[in-house]
């Protein structure tokens, strides 16, 4: 005997009570990871809009105490954002375009298990993860490579990420044998079925691997630090951010100012500190991800998959 | 695994050939990753030296004896043992919270819900450990929301102060880890989720499978090899605990069970300009990485799972 | 306010007419322009944006333009991989032994001799100052950037590290002297029992310590002062042996933090302290809760500039020169020191033509005219000479100081910061460099709890208020100038120590009385373990060296 309550068809009363104790559950603890996990944006938020020499004072909970827009006018102004934007949009662009193209083609190429060499190419690569020469030793590659002073230096040392490899390999193993099969039967080369065939199906994964390695570039500043430290017209805007940060510490803690008496209210309202220049850093930082990603979400929830093997 | 007959035509070099494309589609990227990963651990000798950025690779050489320094420091155990904790920790809480989250988020029928909290949990990715460990060390004072609550439940009568119980430090960088990353590592089971035939699950609810039976004989198994692969990946990361939540909310009274390896590297290393230090700790993480990334994937193996090579 | 707009419009016009002199008055050489590469580890300023008008001076009487190259974090890692990578630029901002140690600069003496005499004048006023600067090789490398005084000093302002207090509760109890640490505590704690919570209805505080990552100094950092010797770093060097020993577990130290053991049984320290991160130790010092901290005054500027904006002014804190015992004398403040090993070195690598050009830059600058638009602005637009030929503000130029846009369009802090430069009065019993260090500037820009604090202290600063003639200091002085090189055990062992106390301190401060000697036995213990002997040893043969140059003790 089924019960329909609604659009849903329950198999008896029990069940329905079973699924409605479960909702109320399921939104309990949905809505306490919600909150939980949006808290520390939010309070980012308020923070970079309350008024920094205030903000000293702690305890902002839930609501600017002095609301002021300085934080973000002074990073605009200081940090050269505009071009900084730039910068990083090119660096994340580039990144992510090669990255993903020289990635799956890698992928593929090493996902088929006739190949000779899939073996020992495959833990060249995944040994590569996990192993790290130090600070010196890359910087007298990249000096050797001479691509210290160059924009170039951004994108060529990370064009192949291992884990984004394995991520790409395993969903390229779901992708049923015969498929590849017939196309060869066809007559079709490898490189052709990696551009007509293997690029199109993997849009799911690539739009997980694009997240990941736009992401990463995006927040990379201690390159530009290496690198470029004294070419103002590559720096990225997170390097502009951490540049105004120092700067943001001299101005609140310098030994080289003296308090004037009677402070003016403006001045002290158009003071910033470091924990105020960090927040709206972040929230300056963080929203073109959070505008770029609902459109590859859509990708997401298509079908990525990592090591289920469907044969 | 399905077996393919293999023709088995003549010799190596032969099959390198009909192979050719695979080749060009391949060994170059793999001879690019060798340059910018394997060439510059030559620098390694770096270790074995007393060296000097003035002197470049000309520095003394030394042998073993920042290895010997490393190992009979007697902060070294305490550093080891902090990292392996804390990795470990970590990495059952963040297998367990993640999978648990995106069983949770499947179960959401409401795609506008769903999609939100997805969005809403990932969040904290993005902000940097500096605000995380702010929000942290603010919540744990004494006047924090951490203490008002235990104080309101009746747990404990006198605010505590947490970050100066060094036992409690590991569950502190635990649940931070979290609170930070679970969100985004849902991502991939999340994904990896959606790809299961829902005919699957049809057929089980038909059958009278309750909701948490399905996840056990549906879900869970649909995504075992996803989990598996991320287990031994991570497993290859058990030296990499962390270092900034641990430097950022460190502190005298925790220290000795919050000093990670990465942050003995960078004291008595890197900040000290003994970079020969900073090596040795390098190549020592990387050996032990790689000892137990190929243990856990011959384990896998044997359990008949999922390998990654 | 049509008044206030019409004297704005005079003054504008006299600032137009003024700067047009002032800028006819500066030195000009006639030399090729030139750009200068400039690395600096200083990140305090932004680089100068294009219509900054001393820069575009700089350019148009001195022909330099700069390239800058500014470390904005993890400075040890920059200098680290351009000495290993060689790649350095004109001037090299010198922080640390790093560039000297790896032969980065190139030796200055001759260039001085023969191309700079304001240097040569500036640098040789002092003959130790000048046989300091030269390197173990002979060489002198770096151009110091602060503590070269030729004609006496004026610093009006305390920012060195001091006892402070918090100004109500000496008002509180009518502005009493207090010279002793019993007395210091015994005020503090009447007033925390008056005022168990600020006006906020937060706890009060008696007294709290800085811990957080590097500021953990503070916490060590006392007993030396308290004992009444000179700030000598991490010893003490006997006055009449000339012997330097550690002074982490000197009786000093024992002394002082039996001393904070008992007050945090009376509930007087911040058990917080210790946990507490920068921010959290600044949010306190802002919402007016402490009452007594051991600090630097730059340290906790920014909470002070917070209760300054919210005209709580007696919530601040204020120094005072504490000593253990009323017969200590206190050495508190110092005499500036010449700050070695700090400032621009020229690289070797650059041209010997280029170099010279440099040092001539260098040298002009250095001259008073261009001193004075570095620190005091151009006369009518930034300060105007009253009738007895001092300097001083009109309220808005007074206030436009502390704007750090207006700043970063008007100075050359960016250069400035780390250049030769003029400090204390330009000519004998002349005016300050510093404009708010003229006496009248000084007491204008004072907040007026301030002056009654002065009033009723008889002093007139708050440096006065530390000391009015600190000691000059022997030559060898400070010990703290000599670091072991990078890498050194000498330096693992001080790092050690460093992680050592911060761990063990809490300890013995946050122990019950009863156990305090036992936890301070256990401290000493794990603090012999660090091997201090050699860092000791090693002060001791830098100290040795300098008497042997410069002439034993006192």
């Amino acid at each position: 005997m089924t019960l329909k309550l609604g659009r849903r068809r329950y198999l008896s009363a029990k069940a329905f009570l079973d699924e409605a104790v479960f909702g109320v559950a399921k939104a309990l603890v949905l809505t306490s990871i919600i909150l939980v996990t949006l808290y520390p944006f939010w309070n980012t938020i308020i923070v970079s809009f309350n008024q920094a020499i205030d903000t000293t004072r702690g305890g902002l909970y839930l609501w600017p105490r002095i609301w002021t827009i300085t934080n973000f006018k002074s990073i605009w102004v200081s940090a050269n954002v505009p071009h900084a934007l730039s910068i990083s949009v090119a660096r994340a662009l580039c990144s992510t375009v090669l990255n993903l193209f020289l990635t799956t083609m890698l992928a593929y190429a090493l996902s088929r298990r006739e190949f000779v060499l899939r073996r020992p190419l495959t833990i060249i690569v995944l040994l590569s993860m996990y192993v790290n020469a130090g600070l010196f030793p890359n910087y007298f590659l990249i000096k050797n490579l001479h691509l210290n002073g160059t924009f170039w230096v951004y994108v060529v040392p990370t064009l192949i990420s291992a884990f984004n490899f394995i991520v790409i390999r395993t969903y390229i193993k779901t992708i049923p044998e015969s498929l590849f099969e017939s196309a060869r039967i066809d007559g079709t080369s490898d490189f052709r079925i990696f551009i007509s065939f293997v690029l199109p199906l993997c849009k799911p994964v690539l739009a997980t691997v694009a997240l990941f390695v736009a992401v990463g570039a995006w927040n990379a500043w201690f390159d530009t630090l290496l690198y470029n430290s004294n070419k103002t017209e590559l720096f990225t805007l997170q390097y502009q951010l951490m540049a105004l940060l120092q700067q943001s510490m001299s101005q609140s803690r310098s030994a080289a100012d003296v308090n004037a008496a009677g402070m003016a209210a403006n001045i002290a309202a158009s003071m910033v500190t470091p924990v105020s220049i960090r927040a709206a850093g972040t929230i300056i930082a963080t929203i073109p991800i959070l505008v770029v990603y609902p459109f590859l979400q859509k990708y997401f929830v298509m079908g990525m998959n990592v090591g289920s093997i469907k044969e | 695994m399905s077996s393919v007959a293999i023709n088995r035509p003549a010799g190596f070099w032969k099959r390198l050939l009909t192979q050719r494309q695979l080749v060009l589609m391949s060994v170059p990227i793999v001879l690019y990753v060798i340059l910018f990963t394997y060439v510059p651990l030559a620098g390694w000798t770096m270790a074995f030296q007393d060296f000097k950025p003035a002197k470049g690779f000309a520095s003394p050489w030394v042998g073993w004896k920042w290895f010997q320094y490393l190992f009979s420091d007697d902060l070294f155990v305490t550093v080891m043992r902090n990292t392996l904790a804390m990795s470990f920790i970590n990495l059952v809480f963040n297998f367990t919270f993640a999978i648990g989250l995106a069983l949770l988020l499947n179960e959401v029928k409401n795609k506008w819900v769903k999609s939100l909290a997805q969005t809403i949990s990932y969040l904290p990715h993005f902000l940097s450990w500096v605000v995380v460990a702010g929000l942290v060390s603010s919540m744990l004072a004494s006047d924090g929301v951490f203490n008002v609550i235990l104080k309101w439940l009746g747990i404990i009568k006198e605010p505590k102060v947490w970050l100066g119980e060094p036992k409690a430090f590991w569950w502190i960088v635990g649940f931070t880890n979290v609170w930070k990353e679970v969100g985004w590592n849902t991502i991939i089971y999340l994904a990896a989720i959606s790809s299961i035939d829902p005919a699957l699950y049809e057929a089980a609810q038909i059958d009278g499978c309750g909701r948490f039976s399905r996840m056990r004989h549906i879900t869970l198994p649909g995504i075992k090899p996803t989990i598996v692969v991320l287990l031994i990946m991570n497993l290859g990361w058990i030296m990499e605990s962390g270092f900034e939540i641990q430097y950022l909310l460190k502190n005298g009274m925790n220290q000795d069970y919050a000093q990670s390896i990465d942050i003995y590297v960078v004291t008595y290393g890197l900040r000290n300009g003994n970079y020969s230090l900073a090596t040795a700790g390098g190549m020592f993480k990387s050996v032990v990485n790689i000892i137990l990334l190929m243990t856990a994937n011959w384990v896998s193996g044997k359990l008949g799972e999922e390998k990654l090579v | 306010m049509k008044r206030l707009s019409l004297i704005a419009a005079l003054l504008a016009i006299a600032a137009t007419m003024s700067l047009a002199q002032a800028v006819d008055k500066l030195p000009t050489t006639k030399l090729p322009p030139v750009e200068i590469s400039v690395f600096t580890i200083n990140a305090n300023f932004p680089i100068p944006p294009e219509d900054n008008r001393v820069y575009k001076l700089i350019k148009e009487k001195l022909g330099v333009t700069f390239k800058w190259d500014i470390a904005v974090a993890e400075v040890d890692q920059k200098i680290g991989v351009m000495i290993a990578g060689q790649d350095y630029p004109d001037l090299l901002d010198i922080n640390s032994p790093k560039f000297i140690d790896a032969g980065a600069c190139m030796p200055l003496e001759d260039l001085i001799e023969k191309y700079a005499p304001n240097l040569k004048r500036h640098y040789q006023a002092d003959p130790i100052t000048w046989a300091k600067m030269h390197e173990k090789d002979g060489h002198v490398y770096c151009l110091l950037n602060y503590g070269v005084i030729e004609n006496g000093y004026t610093d009006q302002s305390y920012w060195g590290p001091a006892m402070f207090i918090q100004k109500a509760v000496m008002k509180e109890f009518g502005f009493p002297k207090i010279t002793t640490i019993d007395e210091y505590f015994d005020i503090i704690a009447k007033y925390k029992a008056k005022h168990p919570t600020t006006a906020d209805g937060k706890p009060t505080i008696g007294f709290s310590i800085l811990t957080y990552d590097w500021h953990r100094f503070d916490l060590c950092n006392p007993p030396p002062f308290l004992a009444g010797y000179p700030n000598d770093g991490d010893g003490i060097v006997d006055p009449k042996t000339g012997k330097y020993r550690v002074q982490y577990y000197g009786p000093e130290a024992k002394r002082w933090y039996k001393i904070l053991n008992a007050m945090n049984d009376k509930g007087l320290v911040d058990r917080e302290s210790f946990v507490d991160n920068y921010d959290q130790y600044l949010a306190k010092l802002a919402n007016g809760q402490v009452l007594g901290v051991h600090d630097q005054y730059w340290q906790f500027q920014e909470a002070s500039k917070t209760l300054f904006a919210q005209k709580r002014v007696w919530e601040t804190l204020m120094p005072l020169p504490i000593v253990f015992d009323k017969s200590t004398k206190p050495h508190w403040r110092d005499m500036p020191l010449p700050n070695l090993q700090r400032g621009y070195g020229i690289s070797a690598k650059t041209s010997r033509e280029k170099a010279i050009r440099i040092i001539q830059f260098l040298d002009a600058q250095l001259d008073p005219a261009w001193q004075k638009v570095f620190t005091w602005g151009f006369e009518g637009s930034d300060y105007i000479i009253d009738k007895d030929g001092q300097p001083v503000c009109t309220p808005e130029q007074r206030t436009r100081w502390d704007d750090v846009t207006w700043r970063s369009h008007n100075l050359a802090e960016l250069w400035w910061y780390d250049a030769p430069k003029l400090e204390g009065r330009f000519t004998k019993n002349g005016q300050a460099h510093a404009l708010r260090n003229n006496p009248k500037e000084y007491q204008a820009s004072q907040y007026p709890e301030d002056v009654e604090i002065f009033k009723a202290y008889g002093v007139s600063s708050y440096a006065e208020m530390m000391d009015k003639n600190p000691p000059p200091n022997p030559a060898w002085y400070p010990a703290w100038q000599i670091v072991p090189p990078d890498g050194s055990a000498e330096k693992l062992a001080f790092t050690k120590a460093q992680d050592t106390y911060a761990k063990d301190l809490p300890k013995v401060i946050l122990a019950k009385p009863a156990d305090f000697e036992k936890e301070w036995a256990n401290y000493v213990d794990d603090l012999k373990k660090c091997n201090l002997q050699l860092f000791e040893a090693y002060i001791q043969k830098g100290l040795d060296e300098r008497m042997a140059k410069f002439g034993k003790l006192k």
